[in-house]
């Protein structure tokens, strides 16, 4: 696994970016862009320091409009980055 | 196909908007995110751990790995321990032994022509060249947020003079119930979803629930009169070609296809931001406000 820098697209939930570091698979400095305000800061705090697959496993799946949220669109751009 | 709305027809000389010309600023910092983010390297650290650098460690009494980033405030006795740190070593802090694994340091490049060039973009050859290029790529989806927030102090200006059909609230409550009831598998799951939605106390009642639900009805429906009167007022027809037109724009709104907005529409209480959406285009269409986007003090 790569370490990197990210900045993920996201789709089709409030927020428009997700960027954050992935370094020796652990997760840092997450920062949403857009969305909502509070909401996404609490995720970002919680995810720090995390495992990428502990995330994954605990964020992918949740749902706000239809099947999707931020929380996972950050389980999908994890995975992406752990792909790389 | 649905006739032609024939509800009294808001006043809307009485909205003040103002001013009708726009501003939505860009950063830097927004434009060039994603460049940056491709040229910045992630490195071993030379010289000792300091602030932003990632420290990997193993707790050696808990026989445990982690890693922080130093200055997160996440661990702030340990983390101010590890300054000045190095992969190698071990330090006692906390009344915890520690050995530092490594030391990792971001290096995030100046933001230049050379960075923009390194990026191999045909045609874009300068930081410039690159903002252009950004805001020609994305003036759509801004445009689309500056009305969105124009849209709501409109909304609310306009929503007093909307008195919505009572029997038409009624229909759609009693579609949206049975729909949520279907979903839910029954009154237990129906309460739940609803106090999830409404943000009611744990103990709701049933008739609170329906309550709340014949509540958003209302308001979706002063909506959805307002926005089949401010198509009528521009010359549109509400039919299912204009329904078309609509859908085709939530679905480019949100990334997404036409079917896909179809669905979420299917409960029309639930939908909270769609119908913004819906009613930021028939405002933008009555009343043509002008959007400039800037960067750095320029029109763009």
């Amino acid at each position: 696994m790569k370490d990197q820098h990210v900045v993920y697209k996201a789709q089709g939930v409030c927020s428009q970016q997700i960027v954050f570091d992935l370094v020796d698979g652990y997760v840092h400095n997450v920062q949403f862009i857009g969305g909502c305000r509070g909401n996404t800061q609490g995720v970002a705090a919680l995810a720090e320091g995390f495992k990428a697959e502990e995330l994954v496993r605990r964020l992918k799946g949740i749902q706000c409009r239809g099947s999707n949220s931020c929380p996972n669109q950050l389980a999908l751009a994890l995975e992406q980055a752990m792909a790389e | 196909m649905r006739e032609q709305c024939s509800m009294q027809v808001p006043d809307f000389s009485r909205v003040q908007l103002s001013p009708r010309v726009l501003t939505h600023e860009v950063s830097d910092e927004e434009i060039f995110r994603q460049p940056l983010a491709k040229a910045t390297m992630i490195v071993p650290a030379q010289g000792g751990a300091q602030d932003g650098d990632f420290v990997r460690i193993h707790l050696c009494g808990a026989d445990r790995e982690m890693q922080l980033v130093l200055g997160s405030g996440i661990a702030p006795e340990m983390e101010a321990a590890l300054q000045g740190t190095a992969a190698g070593m071990q330090i006692e802090t906390c009344g915890e032994a520690l050995a530092v694994l490594s030391v990792k340091r971001k290096i995030v490049p100046q933001l230049g022509d050379a960075l923009i060039a390194a990026l191999n973009i045909p045609g874009v050859a300068t930081a410039d060249a690159y903002r252009h290029m950004y805001i020609n790529e994305n003036r759509d989806s801004m445009l689309s947020m500056v009305l969105l927030r124009l849209n709501a102090g409109i909304m609310a200006q306009l929503k007093k003079d909307v008195v919505p059909d009572e029997a038409e609230v009624q229909k759609r409550y009693e579609i949206s119930r049975a729909n949520i009831l279907k979903r839910q598998g029954g009154e237990e799951g129906y309460i739940h979803q609803l106090i999830d939605i409404l943000s009611l106390p744990e103990n709701a009642t049933l008739s609170q629930c329906d309550e709340g639900l014949l509540s958003i009805c209302r308001e979706r429906m002063v909506e959805t009169t307002l926005g089949q009167a401010l198509a009528a007022r521009d010359g549109k027809e509400w039919n299912d070609t204009t329904r078309r037109e609509h859908l085709n724009l939530l679905a480019k709104l949100h990334d997404s296809t036409p079917e896909q907005v179809m669905t979420w529409a299917c409960d029309m209480a639930l939908m909270d931001g769609y119908y913004n959406d819906y009613l930021a285009n028939c405002i933008e269409a009555y009343f043509k406000p002008k959007v400039n986007i800037m960067v750095n003090g320029e029109v763009m």
